[in-house]
């Protein structure tokens, strides 16, 4: 049975361990900076608005649930807590919970920093987030289980920063319109369609869909990676 | 009536088509210290993690406390040991207290306890030192303490002494054999040959992930004995004799002459055995 008191153990220790990790604080900021340079340019009217929300995902999402991963494998700690009475679910949702709120909180300041513009619609709004968090803190585990350092993780992300975090900027430099439309199905593409279509009052079924079905494929992954690369 | 903890029967185990374990099979009964000895690579991680369920195996069988090995993963069975790795595994930017404190946690333990288990592993007063300041023997000592917070039936301990100096070595020895006095289970891998004779009740040999010679260590001692005794005289020369009339006769005459300075049966160490049954050194 998933148990809250080991849940919350697991949060209060990565919580006071991340704020005596550096290297952490200051991968936490980053989407701060991006979001006070996005106020700076004149407001975006398309889904590239939504960047600096996207980027917060990725960097506190993704990056620190990494390094939080790949730490525990490097020191040699998560072999503890296997060892310990935490079940599967529960190292998953303990390990994830300080990346979602740190992220949480890092979106909320960005759209204050940023003055991003949002849809109205604040619950279909937070279930894109939730559900896109799932996805960016999968990736995020999944990096760490293949990583055998906290270092190694900035290596391996990169590709993942730039596939999902910055995918944008980088549209406008293919011309291949099949890698284009590839590329439109990534999570954050969808997260940005969402969100767009949301503020013109248009249909959001389809980028939820395709958003729900990443989150489900990105848990797998993550299980089943898991599962094989745990105890090394 | 001592039951058995531990039953492994026939395993093998194979790491990418290399044999690691080859038809491994000995028992360990409740109470006892047993110690698996081994050079490096000779399987004795390898079988910790099986005995812990870290690992599957080919074929054989391996009951823990009367099940199978892989009911350990479920929490309740989990409980009831207590696993020491090789590496200390601590949160090195937390102090002493806020590592046992998740274990407190994860285990449902009274934070009363860690006072208990530091005062047992002598570092009372050192709750709020920052692991990462502390010297490796004390690390050990609260990576043994986060062990025992929960008070496990089975200990699993993987080179529980290695490279610590001598004080931290004694010191956890003596932990150990409290524990084990307190009815504790002890399984310890190591390479120490003077570590198992000091508090293993019984030892394996393993070489090359097969079990060469097990029992307790005066037993294969006595049973690896050459029957000579080593006269060491007054003027430094040292003489052979058998454990025989002939012998005793000689050791008569050199107490008659007043020339024994001391007498010493000439038992082998664990060392000396496992070096004649597998031909290596146990480094």
């Amino acid at each position: 049975m998933t148990s809250i008191r080991r849940i919350q153990a697991v949060f209060i220790k990565d919580y006071r361990d991340f704020l005596k990790n550096a290297y952490m604080l200051s991968t936490g900021v980053i989407p701060l900076f991006f979001a006070f340079i996005f106020n700076q340019g004149e407001g975006v009217q398309s889904e590239a608005a939504f960047m600096p929300i996207v980027l917060s995902m990725v960097m506190v999402g993704s990056f620190i649930q990494a390094g939080v991963i790949a730490e525990e494998k490097e020191k040699n700690t998560l072999r503890g807590l296997l060892l310990s009475p935490l079940n599967t679910a529960e190292i998953f949702i303990g390990k994830s919970l300080l990346s979602a709120v740190l992220s949480v909180i890092m979106i909320a300041a960005v759209i204050f920093i940023g003055e991003i513009p949002m849809p109205d619609q604040i619950f279909l709004v937070a279930a894109a987030i939730l559900i896109s968090l799932v996805i960016f803190i999968s990736i995020g585990t999944i990096l760490g289980l293949i990583s055998r350092t906290v270092m190694e993780t900035s290596v391996i992300g990169i590709p993942v920063l730039f596939i999902f975090g910055v995918g944008d900027i980088f549209q406008t430099m293919i011309e291949s319109e099949r890698v284009i439309q590839v590329m439109g199905y990534l999570p954050d593409q969808q997260f940005g369609h969402l969100l767009m279509q949301l503020r013109e009052g248009q249909s959001v079924g389809e980028p939820f869909l395709v958003l729900s079905l990443w989150a489900v494929v990105s848990i797998i992954v993550t299980i089943f990676i898991f599962k094989k690369r745990r105890f090394d | 009536m001592m039951k058995e903890i531990i039953e492994v029967s026939n395993v093998y185990k194979d790491f990418d088509g290399k044999r690691a374990l080859d038809d491994l099979s000995f028992s360990i009964q409740t109470g006892e210290t047993f110690g698996f000895l081994g050079p490096s690579g000779s399987g004795k991680t390898t079988t910790i993690k099986l005995l812990t369920a870290q690992e599957g195996y080919q074929s054989g069988s391996i009951q823990v406390f009367g099940k199978p090995a892989e009911d350990l993963k479920n929490p309740k069975q989990m409980k009831r040991i207590g696993v020491l790795t090789d590496n200390t595994g601590l949160y090195e930017r937390l102090t002493v207290n806020a590592n046992l404190k998740l274990f407190c946690k994860l285990y449902g333990v009274s934070y009363k306890r860690i006072g208990e288990v530091l005062d047992e592993v002598g570092l009372k007063g050192e709750e709020s030192k920052v692991v990462s300041k502390l010297s490796k023997g004390m690390r050990q000592r609260v990576t043994l303490a986060r062990t025992i917070l929960h008070k496990p039936e089975l200990l699993f301990l993987d080179e529980p002494t290695s490279a610590l100096d001598p004080v931290s070595t004694e010191r956890i020895h003596r932990i150990l054999r409290t524990l084990n006095e307190e009815g504790t289970t002890v399984f310890l891998t190591t390479h120490d040959m003077y570590e198992a004779e000091r508090i293993c009740d019984r030892v394996a040999f393993l070489n090359k992930g097969t079990i060469q010679l097990q029992g307790p260590p005066r037993e294969l001692r006595v049973r690896h004995s050459d029957s000579s005794i080593t006269l060491l005289l007054k003027d430094g020369r040292e003489q052979l004799v058998g454990n025989d009339h002939a012998g005793a006769e000689r050791i008569q005459e050199v107490i008659a002459h007043q020339q024994l300075a001391s007498v010493h049966s000439n038992e082998p160490t664990l060392g000396d055995i496992f070096a004649r049954v597998t031909g290596k050194e146990l480094l």
